[in-house]
């Protein structure tokens, strides 16, 4: 196997895929049917009101633009058809300069349209994304459902930019089509009235019926492309990540199949996609020749009958010809108004649960962190779920150390979740100092319990606002010193940028053991009593995850309580005592090995 | 695009055919819509001047009618099968690049570079495949005609649209080149800012943890607010050459109209030639505005089309053999002063000398990082020596094909990934012994019933490691290459293994570990530190 790149180094600023592939964020995938919190859509257009009007300044220039190629085309209709008459030119001025005049308003109100609606969308984002933020912050991360967090979280970072899209895209092109589809049927209706009957029969097939129809055709396929495209990206991950594996063992073929299946799948729906597309398009192309054919029927009859004067065919024509511009745009804007309408369900379905833990009326004053208790606590994650966690007591003191050890999936993480009070349990109690959690403000446990992560996530900031993000008021001294505890300080002494260096998008530029000792050393600096580590080792390799453990532990004797939540046991003689969450499927209960 | 004009048809079989069928289609729309334009114009001249009634007029109506019917069949028909070849022909290179991934050097491509090729930029090349390069054929094939018949029938209308015509092009390049350093600038820190609140949100656990979750909300308003204030200026300069293009094409259309009308005054032009000429004018500066609009997936393809090609361009990570490949028997393997080193890099592997006898243990010792698994790479051959020499029953092992080589091999990895699904399944291959044996052997045997997460999931790291050695020890390979097989493991169930290691009838073992009671009784012991082979002693007992 390769090694990697020596860790005790700084890596090369260059852009890691990893990076690539955030930065192309997919929205979350379609949820399950269910009975929706209130109704997304209309909340979203509330969320709206504030930029209502710049909304419709975007919409008014867009149909200024598009009226004045409607009227382009007619007004240069009607000056070829009278100049074809031989008038004194003199006549002709008026009209010349109208068609000059409209040519140029079509490009200055794109323009403007383009600039008002983008600046409207961008202010709404803010709104939107402080909205759905406030909602999620209570609820991570324990009241989020399943265990991968991370995708939900980037899931929801991808909705909720997908929602402004929501006005730009299918909201404005609507407004445009209505406003300029009337106009021209009215204009129209002023020369001709049967004329303006055809052309809006024309357009409104074509802006409600075939955009419907289109959305309504792809949405079916939509939940087996979205599986399909899941199953390809798990596969091909699996693909890389067991390579040696599949390659050492000579099933990589196999492997490939599975990708292929997914593959055909894929390429069935967007088979089935290309032809609904293709048959919008060449709806609308039939629907517009017909309109045109029966204008002109009905103008040649008027001609005819007097009705109508002939220098005015060309014109009706092609008004008719140009006011399809306007709903041509529609499909694409259903296609819109459902994928945003998709991330809003999304995310109203994410934020609908009440947040697990709440502060109390009156809490207590801030506890002192002397003895953290969990007291034959039981958790599940419904009514009907089996128990994740089934009567698990424990004792944590400052000074003490724990290994709390169990495989994937043993509640691990959700006992983790209890101490810092994420979420309450179902049944027992974890008190602190003698209290309930539950008694207190939620910010007064995390004062004296904080909780490292197995994926310490590092901000894409300096390594010095990374680690003061802990204590805001921390002095220079206090963070080399906790850099030091974590002993990690010397590494970044020697760093030309020292305590100013960049760690890179989500600290790709340090290694994961640098990334799991600057996690540390951030609650080192809290001076919190009592620090629970999720897996700190999880994605180390054996050496440097020895080391780590090592480290933490040797240091604890006269410092904070340590509870080490681990799958693999630590080295002997380093932790007073192993909590063993066993699951389920084995045939002991949870036992608990005391060798304190 | 020049590049991927010269890479596509090179690595992606079929292009050609695409743009045939996207040009034929092309080709069929200019004549379609020069034949509907003159139909229409005669229907309402013959109407206006002649007062043609609709009964007279109704071959020419139902012939445009036609022409309608026609210029759709003939779109769907390009959607359609421009859609369903770039789809194949993506699916097929997907499925190249994949291969090729897996004959890489492990680790050289991240998963996450392969799904952002293979996945993502396959989606990319599609859409470029499907849309853009038709639009390409489109915008090259239909203004010309329509220049063409125009020029043929008035002259000075010609001119106006040649001379607006290239404007949309090279002014759109020229405030491009005018605009570009400034909005790189910009750019780049708009991406920064554009990271924050994904940055925010993906560390919300964390901040929760350290009380500072709430007070984000105004960090994430402020942030917003400053990427819309740079967004806006990008944009006013952005969309400039929008304007510019939309400004020549309806210039143009005023232009020709007002010179048609002052023709027809002055009676150099027929109405009906006139009429036919306006109406052409938006579809001579449709085409090149489609493409505009299609610009970013025209980008967004390129982008992945070089990624993917990064990929394919790959060495893999062993040389295959040159000649015809050899069969290969299986004897002492001897490894003569094997040196490896990646990229140029400093040796990881230096002068190693060793020689690996049939039925024999042989224990590796050293620290991590000393090259214990880059020794057992070398010996799957999942990286070539960068100089030195192995050799197995005396014939040099590069001339061997790396696949037949395998199948003396079995192994068990420093990270093993078992394949998700049941344990039993997981561990067992067409080809393997008793895989409920070897699990026994290793005291995984309770451990068959159990169900294999994605990575793992649901096992102890310790669990998955017990089933991968019984994976290796299923699998009937007269090598076995063992990498930490006691990493992990509590103190009965290493022993457990390392007993079950010392029998093992007819096999040959290479064991790399940190842990020295593997080394007990073996028939070789081998300390490395840093790359270099430090002491080859034998049997210590």
């Amino acid at each position: 196997m390769t090694k990697p790149p020596p860790p005790e180094r700084l890596r090369p600023e260059r852009l890691r895929p990893e990076r690539a592939m955030r930065g192309r964020l997919r929205p979350g995938r379609p949820l399950p049917e269910r009975r929706l919190p209130g109704r997304p859509l209309a909340a979203l257009l509330a969320a709206a009101r504030p930029s209502a009007h710049r909304f419709a300044a975007a919409a008014l220039c867009g149909a200024l633009a598009l009226g004045a190629g409607v009227a382009l085309m007619g007004t240069s209709g009607y000056l070829i058809s009278r100049a074809a008459l031989r008038p004194e030119l003199v006549t002709l001025a008026m009209v010349i300069t109208a068609v000059r005049a409209l040519s140029l308003a079509r490009a200055v109100f794109r323009y403007a349209e383009r600039l008002v609606a983008h600046d409207a969308s961008l202010r709404l984002l803010a709104a939107l994304r402080v909205r759905w933020f406030r909602r999620l912050e209570p609820l991570v991360p324990a009241g989020l459902p399943g265990a991968r967090s991370g995708d939900l979280l980037t899931g929801f970072v991808a909705d909720v930019d997908a929602t402004q899209h929501l006005y730009l895209r299918g909201l404005v092109p609507p407004l445009i089509a209505l406003t300029v589809g009337a106009g021209s049927a009215a204009a129209l209706a002023g020369l001709l009235p049967i004329a303006g009957l055809w052309l809006a029969l024309g357009l409104l097939p074509a802006a409600l019926l075939i955009p419907a129809v289109t959305v309504a055709l792809t949405r079916a396929t939509a939940r087996r492309r979205a599986d399909a495209r899941g199953t390809l990206d798990a596969e091909t991950v699996e693909l890389v990540h067991a390579a040696p594996d599949l390659v050492a063992f000579d099933v990589v073929d196999g492997q490939l199949a599975r990708i292929a299946a997914a593959d055909t799948v894929l390429e069935r729906v967007a088979r089935r996609d290309a032809r609904v597309a293709a048959s919008g398009t060449a709806a609308t192309v039939l629907l517009t020749s017909a309109t045109i054919l029966a204008v002109l029927v009905a103008g040649l009859s008027a001609v005819q009958q007097g009705a109508l004067p002939g220098v005015l065919l060309a014109a009706l024509a092609l008004v008719t010809m140009a006011a399809f511009d306007a709903v041509r745009p529609l499909p694409d804007a259903a296609r819109d108004l459902l994928t945003a309408h998709g991330a809003a369900v999304r995310l109203a379905v994410l934020t609908a649960p009440t947040p697990p833990a709440a502060d109390p009326p009156s809490p207590l004053p801030a506890p002192r962190g002397d003895l953290l208790r969990v007291q034959d606590v039981h958790v599940r994650y419904g009514p009907d779920s089996p128990w994740v966690l089934a009567g698990v007591d424990l004792d944590l003191r400052p000074g003490r150390r724990i290994a709390l050890l169990g495989p994937s999936g043993s509640g691990k993480t959700t006992l983790a979740h209890l101490l810092v009070r994420f979420r309450d349990p179902d049944h027992g109690r974890v008190t602190l100092d003698g209290h309930d959690l539950r008694d207190y403000a939620q910010d007064d446990v995390r004062r004296v319990v904080v909780l490292v992560d197995q994926d310490a996530h590092l901000f894409t900031t300096t390594i010095r606002a990374n680690v003061q993000l802990a204590r805001p008021d921390a002095s220079e001294p206090d963070i080399v010193a906790a850099l030091r505890r974590a002993r990690v300080w010397d590494w970044i002494a020697s760093l030309p940028e020292g305590l100013d260096t960049e760690v890179g998008e989500h600290g790709v530029r340090v290694s994961g053991g640098q990334r799991q000792r600057i996690a540390l050393a951030r609650a080192f600096l809290t001076g919190a009593r009592i620090l629970v580590l999720d897996e700190p080792t999880a994605h180390l390799d054996p050496g440097t995850a020895h080391e780590l453990v090592t480290d933490i532990l040797n240091d604890a004797a006269s410092g904070p309580g340590i509870l080490l939540i681990t799958h693999t046991p630590p080295p002997p003689g380093t932790v007073d005592e192993i909590v063993n969450l066993t699951p389920d499927t084995a045939d002991a209960p949870p036992y608990r090995d005391r060798r304190g | 695009m020049r590049a991927t004009d010269s890479w596509l048809p090179r690595h992606v079989p079929g292009v050609h055919r695409l743009l045939a069928v996207a040009g034929l289609s092309a080709a069929c729309a200019a004549v379609l819509t020069i034949v509907q334009v003159v139909l229409f114009a005669h229907v309402v001249v013959a109407g206006f001047l002649q007062h043609r009634g609709v009964r007279e007029l109704a071959p020419s109506l139902l012939c445009l009618a036609a022409v309608a019917v026609a210029r759709a069949a003939v779109g769907w028909a390009r959607d359609v099968g421009c859609r369903v070849m770039a789809n194949r022909m993506v699916r097929e290179l997907r499925g190249r690049v994949l291969r090729r991934l897996v004959r890489v050097r492990p680790g050289r491509v991240t998963a996450a570079e392969a799904v952002t090729a293979a996945v993502d930029g396959g989606e990319a090349l599609e859409i470029y495949l499907a849309r853009f390069l038709p639009q390409v054929m489109t915008a090259v094939l239909v203004p010309p005609a329509i220049l063409g018949w125009v020029a043929f029938h008035d002259v000075l209308s010609a001119l106006v649209m040649l001379v607006t015509l290239p404007l949309i092009p090279l002014f759109g390049a020229l405030i491009g080149r005018a605009t570009q350093a400034r909005t790189r600038a910009r750019l780049r820190a708009l991406t920064r800012m554009s990271g924050h609140f994904l940055d925010v949100v993906t560390g919300l656990p964390t901040l929760r943890a350290y009380r500072r979750g709430r007070a984000q909300a105004e960090t994430v308003a402020d942030n917003t607010e400053r990427y819309r204030r740079e967004t806006m200026g990008v944009l006013r300069v952005a969309f400039l050459s929008a304007f510019v293009l939309e400004l020549a094409a309806t210039l143009g259309t005023a232009l020709v109209a007002v010179g048609i009308g002052l023709r027809l005054v002055t009676g150099g032009l027929g109405l009906d030639a006139g009429l036919a000429i306006l109406v052409l004018a938006p579809e001579l500066y449709g085409p090149l505005r489609g493409l505009a609009a299609e610009y970013h997936a025209g980008a967004d393809g390129m982008a992945a089309a070089r990624r993917i090609g990064d990929l394919l361009a790959l060495p893999p990570a062993v040389p295959p053999p040159g000649g015809p490949p050899r069969p290969v028997r299986f004897g002492v393997v001897r490894l003569e002063d094997v040196t490896v080193r990646y990229d140029g890099g400093p040796p990881v592997l230096e002068d190693v000398s060793l020689e690996i006898r049939p039925g024999e243990r042989t224990v590796v010792l050293g620290e991590s990082g000393a090259g214990k698994s880059t020794l057992l790479a070398v010996l799957l051959r999942f990286v070539a020596p960068s100089s030195g020499l192995i050799t197995v029953d005396g014939a040099d092992l590069s001339a061997v094909d790396p696949d037949e080589w395998r199948r003396l091999v079995a192994w068990l990895p420093q990270r093993p990934r078992l394949r998700p699904g049941p344990a039993l399944q997981a561990i067992g291959s067409a080809d393997s012994r008793s895989p409920v044996a070897a699990a026994e052997l290793v005291g995984a045997g309770a451990l068959l019933h159990r169900t294999v997460g994605e990575n793992g999931a649901g096992l102890s790291a310790g669990e998955v490691r017990r089933l991968a050695l019984a994976r290796a020890l299923a699998r009937p390979a007269p090598l076995l290459l063992l990498d930490e097989p006691t990493a992990h493991l509590d103190a009965a169930a290493a022993r457990l293994a390392i007993d079950a290691l010392r029998t093992l009838p007819g096999r040959t073992v290479v064991v790399a570990t940190h842990d020295a009671r593997l080394a007990e009784g073996a028939d070789q012991v081998v300390e490395l530190a840093s790359g270099r082979a430090q002491r080859g002693a034998d049997a210590m007992t």
